[in-house]
Formats: structure tokens, sequence, C-alpha cells
């Protein structure tokens, strides 16, 4: 019996130990500096981004992608021994919580500064890397070309009765900047005109994505506060989706790019984020559809024409503070 | 022997609960400064209020839809009855959350889908968006599992004491009544309570399905706390303790009926007496309800060209089906690195088990105790390990680098498939009498031979049933690969998660399909292994599989 239960121990111990050791030893060829990204970006951009880095440096970059939320928690999360050398997020406020936690070291060298497009040459101890915007985003097979909303306001209308979806600012980051840039223009006003929509029968069925499904498949006709991008994106792929940049005026985003300040690998991560922005850089993040973030690149021609769209001067250091409070009162008094 | 079993479960269960639990006692462990808001929020008492209603209300759904089905499987079954039972299990290959995507899509007013659904949409819409709808597309994927301990019960004891009433004169109304309906009374009840403790821990329904209308449970509200800035690591905790303690609680009244049940699901079937009967479109129509269906939306979702423009044939393409497998495309990668780790995951998980099943049958005090510990670990939720996994390997005490490796996914996939490889391991211990260790010995078998010749080859079948379900599970794991991901690791989950998220959802829909081909290809292969010889019988994955 004894040796019988030996014998079996010894088997599995050994191949437990095969595993193991398969997983232990696989990445164990590394290059001399290896740079670690966490993203909240289009994948195949950040990976088109490492890649080309990679071959121009001889570095390699360890690179996770995921959503500013999941980014933030995991920052947090593994706040007692961090792994991350840069971040890059999907909104401006989520980027400035971070530097008010004091975990962000400073760069913004004066070359990048000066290709800047001045919208996004904001006060903060990091560069942008692209820029984002939110629009009204409408199913143009549900809603024919004279049907279509031009502003915020017209969704109030009983036209658009249980037609809008909204992404959940308390879910999506880009919904919240929104929420708060919308209120800095509107004040009081801006919670009865959530009250409103309400009223009018929209819903805030979760992330962007999750906002953009029933609008995809024709439930609803229009996605209000919808990331720009993501919506394009849907549209190359033949969907019939388009952006409208309202009238008014809406939110231009810029996402930060950022070197944490306990990084082992500064030197790599400067030249990381000096790649980002060079004309190469910017190139692979146009194609991703994102707003370029230096001049001299454009966007993509699927955008509407940026330079005649009224975006929002805001105040972000306001909006940062406001944040926690108002999306709290967004969830009690509009969501529930 | 015992020392590296204990170790491996320290490893695997007790650190994570450990983790969990002081931190629930003691926040600052945690990183959070906060004490993290009343422990009694209006909120947190309404997430609790749904998870409760959401578990009594899937386990009534399935309790009852299971017993149909078994009774209907049993004594009316339709002809090309082991087709119909394949379909059966359909849904519980496929992740709930994507049964929960694809009803979505079915329910929302005026999709591509629902147009076509006339009268019906209306009130499908109302359903599916409600309490009781996730309750019932919960009880989709979890009537499979109740079934099958349903049907091997009935197997294990034959329709005697049926037969033996008839004779005596009892109508069939009152022969199910008072013979069928009780004894099958304490098996009913312990399904249900596991569908009841499945539903709790469900993330994927109520995450997808909630917000609509608002509601709010216990798991949604741990991940929330988890991902939403600024995050609340201390709330997750506590929130995920309550989750723990629920777990606990009713884990321990299904073991108390398991054992009442006295169940025996080695013995052969009893063979009643069967007549084709309507009863038998009862297990059809649920087949392609709750099976058929929803895998055909997703199916259709990865194969339009562009979501808005409908059910056309000029919009069809397969063009997501190329992105996923095409050589060299991040969804390959993704698909062979979830294939790699459910395969290593459910070897470990099954080694590790095996070793407890069979330690357990000393009857040691101690041994006892690894049945403890891991009973604990069914009531652990996707989302807690998660955290608690890197609370454990993050902390700066911790000299082993797992955390931002893959092999803490490894681990974690090892950690989540533990008790269903006990289910198997344990059935499979059974089968290895001492009589056979003790006939072998004598007649001059080694200690190895006995393990290689007598003891593998008797526990074989029911290891492997388990090696391919677990696999199948961890194929799709979804709540600790989102949290624990590495840098520069996709898996099948991740991948179509991102997917998803950044606007290209029919290239997630087809990695939703390819790996519920994959899946169900393992599974198709173990049924034709088992079908082979004919004394082991079709039947062992459904009979001897699942049950604790």
């Amino acid at each position: 019996m004894i040796s019988l239960k030996q014998s079996r121990t010894v088997w599995l111990a050994m191949l437990m130990a095969m595993l193991l050791l398969g997983y232990a030893v696989g990445p164990a060829t590394r290059a001399a500096t290896t740079l670690t990204v966490y993203a909240a970006d289009p994948a195949e951009m950040d990976q088109q981004l490492a890649a080309a880095f990679e071959k121009q440096t001889g570095n390699d970059v360890e690179l996770w992608v995921s959503s500013t939320g999941k980014v933030l928690a995991r920052l947090q999360a593994e706040q007692a021994n961090p792994h991350a050398d840069v971040v890059i997020l999907a909104d401006q406020s989520a980027g400035l919580a971070l530097q008010s936690l004091g975990v962000v070291a400073t760069y913004r060298p004066r070359a990048a500064l000066e290709r800047l497009r001045p919208a996004l040459n904001l006060s903060s101890n990091f560069l942008p890397m692209g820029a984002d915007t939110v629009a009204i985003i409408v199913n143009t097979q549900r809603l024919p070309p004279g049907g279509r909303p031009r502003d915020w306001d017209d969704l109030l209308t009983a036209a658009y009765h249980d037609q809008v979806s909204m992404p959940n600012p308390l879910l999506s980051g880009t919904a919240a900047e929104f929420v708060l840039g919308f209120l800095q223009q509107r004040g009081d006003q801006g919670w009865q005109y959530f009250a409103r929509l309400k009223n009018n029968g929209g819903i805030w069925p979760g992330e962007n994505e999750a906002a953009l499904s029933p609008v995809q498949l024709g439930s609803r006709s229009v996605l209000m506060a919808g990331v720009g991008h993501t919506a394009l994106e849907a549209k190359v792929q033949g969907n019939s989706l388009d952006l409208i940049l309202p009238a008014s005026g809406t939110l231009l985003i810029p996402r930060p790019i950022m070197i944490l300040s306990s990084s082992k690998q500064m030197e790599a991560a400067r030249q990381f984020v000096d790649f980002v922005l060079s004309d190469a850089g910017q190139e692979l993040a146009a194609k991703a559809l994102l707003i370029p973030a230096v001049r001299n690149v454009g966007a993509e021609s699927i955008w509407p024409a940026l330079d005649r769209v009224k975006f929002w001067v805001v105040d972000w250091d306001k909006m940062a503070r406001d944040r926690e409070a108002t999306l709290k009162r967004f969830d009690s008094d509009v969501i529930h | 022997m015992r020392a590296g079993l204990w170790l491996a479960l320290a490893v695997l269960v007790i650190a994570p609960l450990a983790a969990i639990l002081l931190g629930a006692a003691w926040p600052p462990l945690l990183g959070a400064a906060t004490s993290g808001g009343n422990i009694l929020s209006p909120a947190l008492w309404m997430a609790t209020r749904n998870s409760l209603l959401l578990g009594a209300g899937t386990s009534v759904i399935t309790g009852a839809v299971a017993l149909a089905l078994a009774l209907a499987m049993e004594h009316a079954a339709p002809p090309g009855a082991g087709f119909w039972e394949g379909l059966l299990f359909l849904p519980f290959l496929s992740a709930p959350y994507l049964l929960a995507l694809a009803w979505s899509a079915l329910a929302l007013p005026n999709t591509i889908f629902s147009r076509h659904l006339g009268m019906l949409a209306m009130p499908l819409g109302r359903f599916v968006f409600s309490l009781a709808g996730i309750a019932f597309i919960t009880a989709t994927h979890l009537v499979p599992l109740v079934y099958a301990m349903l049907r091997g019960y009935l197997s294990g004891t034959g329709s005697r004491y049926e037969l033996a009433a008839l004779v005596h004169g009892l109508s069939r109304r009152r022969t199910f009544l008072r013979v069928t309906l009780p004894r099958l009374a304490v098996p009913l009840a312990a399904g249900m309570l596991l569908a009841f403790l499945a539903a709790v821990e469900e993330f994927g329904v109520p995450a997808i399905l909630g917000p609509y209308t608002g509601l709010s449970v216990l798991t949604t509200t741990v991940q929330s706390d988890l991902d939403v800035w600024p995050i609340n690591l201390a709330g997750a905790v506590r929130t995920a303790t309550l989750l723990l303690l629920l777990g606990v609680f009713a884990w321990s009244l299904y073991r108390r009926f398991d054992r009442a049940a006295g169940l025996d699901y080695s013995r052969p079937r009893g063979g009643p007496e069967r007549r084709v009967g309507w009863a038998g479109l009862f297990p059809v129509t649920w087949g392609l309800l709750a099976g058929v269906l929803p895998v055909a939306v997703i199916l259709t979702l990865a194969l339009l060209r562009a979501e808005t423009s409908g059910l056309q044939w000029t919009n069809l393409t397969l063009s997501h089906f190329a992105e996923v497998l095409g050589p060299d495309q991040r969804g390959f990668r993704a698909l062979t690195t979830s294939v790699d780790l459910a395969f290593a995951a459910s070897m470990l998980s099954l080694g590790v088990a095996s070793a407890v099943a069979l330690a357990q049958r000393s009857g040691r005090r101690s041994d006892q105790a690894l049945d403890l510990v891991t009973t604990l670990l069914n009531a652990l939720p996707g989302v807690v390990l998660a955290v608690a996994l890197v609370l454990v390997w993050n902390a700066p005490w911790n000299p082993v680098p797992l955390y931002g490796h893959r092999g803490i996914l490894l681990l974690a996939y090892t950690t989540v498939l533990l008790p269903l490889a006990l289910r198997y391991a344990k059935t499979a211990a059974a089968r290895v009498t001492p009589g056979f260790i003790v006939a072998s010995r004598v007649h001059g078998l080694s200690g190895a031979a006995v393990t290689g010749r007598i003891a593998l080859p008797l526990m074989w079948p029911p290891l492997l049933a388990g090696f391919v379900i677990a696999f199948a599970f961890g194929l799709r794991e979804f709540v600790t690969s989102v949290l624990l991901q590495p840098p520069g690791v996709d898996t099948v989950s991740t991948f179509i998660f991102n997917q998803a998220q950044q606007g290209n959802r029919g290239a997630a829909m087809a990695m939703s399909v390819v790996s519920l081909a994959v899946s169900l290809a393992a599974v198709g292969a173990l049924r034709l292994m088992q079908r082979r010889p004919a004394a082991r019988g079709a039947a062992l994955l459904r009979a001897e599989a699942i049950r604790a």
C-alpha cells in the first residue's frame, strides 16, 4: 500500500514539476531592457507601436491592453509592487487622478510640446499621445438624412423618445468626462438636461460597447456621447453608423501617455514616449482612427473636418476635483 | 505525500482564502486608507436581495425543467435520444455571458433579430431584462448539470418502485406523485442548491442584462468596485466575503442532501420500459430553445459583415473567422494560449484532485480536513479569487515572481477547475477498491506496476471525462483571465472582451464560436472514446461525472 502511494506521489509530482518548469522557464530569453506598458487603447495600434519601437531600439515591450478602469484598478492593486513603466489611458482626468497620487514622473520635452495641437497642450506633467472625442452616433438605416439630430438638445424631443442610448459614466471614462464637461458648460441646467433625457426614455446600459450594441442591432437609433474612434471602426467594418459632432460643441479628450516614477527603465520609457509622439508613431495612431496629438499628422479622412468643429474649453483640474461627487449624483439622481 | 498535498492546497486554496479573510478583517492590508463606506448601505442591501432572489429563482426554474427533462428522457425518450441528449448539454458548454449576449440580441426591441419575432418581441424584451429573465437564462446554463444528477440517480435505481406501485394498482398519476416525486426529492434538492450556489456566483449574465433596468447583484458590485475609478478594494473584499458566506451556507446544505441521497451512480442502468410519447417533445423543444437558438444567434453575429445591415445573404462574410484563425493573428495566438493553459490546468487540477480523493479514503481526521478545504473552494467566486491572487502573489514579501507572468493564470485556472476536477476524481477513486490492490500485491506486482496497470486503468475513464470537461471550462474562463492577464498574453476571453470593446464585435463573436467548437470537438471525441468499450457505457459522462 505504502509504496503504491509513494509511486503515485512521485508520478504526480514529476508531472507537476514538468508543467510548472515549462511555465517558469518559458519567457526566460529576454532582451536587455524590457519595458512594461499598460494601455487602454486599440490593441492593434499598441501592438504596432510596440513592434516598431522594438525594431528601432532593440528593447523589448511587454504589453497589457485593457480599458481605463481596469488599468487603473490594476495599478492600484499592484501599488505595493508596481510593474508598469509606461501607462496610456483613454481619458485626461484619469491621467490627472493618477498624477495626483504622485506616481507619475514628469516628462514633457520641449521638442514634443512645440509640435502638439494647441488644444492638447494642457497643464499636467505628462503628454497626450493622441485624442478622441465623444459625439452623437446614429444608425443611418433607422434615421433618414433629414431625421438626424444636430445637437444635444434635439435628443430631448419626441422624435427621439425611447431612441437614445448612452454609456454609463460610472463605467465609461469618456462618458464621465463628457458629463463633467457638459456640466461645466451648462451648470444646473445640465442636470435638468439629463433628467429630461431619462424621461425621454434614455438608457445607460453599460460601458461604451454595451451602449453601442443596441444602436448597432437597430434597437435604438442614437448613441449619445459615444467614443469617436470606436464608432468609426464599426463604420469601417461596414456598419451603417455615422458620427455627428454637435453644433454647440463637444469635448476633445486627450489620451495621456505617462511614465511611472517607480519605473526602473526611465531611459527606455522616455524613448518609448518619444517614439509614440514621432511622425511614425502618430501615423499609427491616425490609422487606428485616433486624432493625432501633433499638428503635422492629420486625422484619417473618415473623420468629419475637425477644424470646423467647436470643442469646449474646459477646466480639466476642476473636472478631476468634481468627478467623484458628480458621478455619485449621476448614479442616484439620473440612473436610479 | 500528505505534506506535498497540503503544500499544493496551501498554494491553490488556503493562501487566497486567508488573504481575503484577513483583508476583510483589516482593510489597511489591502492598501485601502478609507473605510469604504457603510457596510449596510442601501445599494449593498439591494444587491444582496437581488442575488438571493436570483439564486432562488434560478434554482426553482432549473429544478423544474431538469426534473421534467429527466423524466421525459427516462420514460418517453424521443427517437434519436442520444442526439437530443447531446443537444441538452450545449448550453452547459457555452459560456453564460454568451448566452446572455444572444438573448439580449434577440430581446432588445427592433433588433435585426426581434424584428422577425412579431407579437412575441415586446413581452420577450420585458422578460429578458428582468430579474426573472436573468434567472431563466442562468438556469438554461445550469439545467444540464441538475439533469445529469437526476438522470444518474434514475439510472442507478431503475424503476422497480414504480413497477411495484403500478402492479399494486396505483394509477400513473398517483405513482408519480406518491413514488417518483418523493424518491427524487433529495437529489432534486441537492441539484437545486447547486444551482442556487452557481446563480449567486454568476457574473456574466447579470453584468450584461442587469444594466438595462438598473439591476445589480453582489458579483457585479464586486466588479464595479474593482473596475471603476476610484477603485474600492476594501469594499470589493467585503462584498466578496458576503458572497463567500452565502456560498459556504448553501454548500453545507448541499452536502447534507447529497449524503442523504446516498447516490450510487456506478450501478448499471435498470432498463425501464420505454415508450415514445408526447412528453418526448419537451426535451426536443428545450434543446432547441436553450441550446440551438442562442448559439445560432452568436453564429449569425459572427457571420454578419455589418450588424446594422441585418439578415441578408449579401451581408454574410467569413472574414471575422479569418481574423481569428489566420496564422500569426492575435486571435490565433490567444486561442493557442488558452488551449495550452486549459490543458495544463486541467491536468494539474485533476492531479491534485486525485491525490485528495485517494487520501480521503484513509478516513483519518487530517484527511477529512482536506475535504473541508476543497469544499470551501466551491464557495469562492472567480472575482474574489482574482483579487486574492493579486494580494498574495504581488505582495512585496512574496519572493516568487508569479504575478504578471503566465504562471499566475495557470495557478488561477487550476484553482478555478479544482472543484470540478474533484467530483470526477472522487468517482475515479471509488473504482479502485482495496481488494484490487491487495490482490495485485499478493500476486507479486510492484507498487509502480499496481499504479500503472491496475489503479490508473480503473481510474482512467472518469479522469478522462473530468479532463475533457475541465478543459472545456478552462478554455472559456473569463473572470480571472480578464483581471489577472499578464502583459503580452491574450486568452480567448480577453480577446473577446477587447475586440468587443474596440468596436469589432464580429471578431469577438467569431472567437466565441471557434472556442465553443473546440470544446464541442473535445466532448464529442470523449463520447466516441467512451462508446468503444460497451461495458463502460456512453452514460459515463452523464452518470458518473457530476457528483460531489
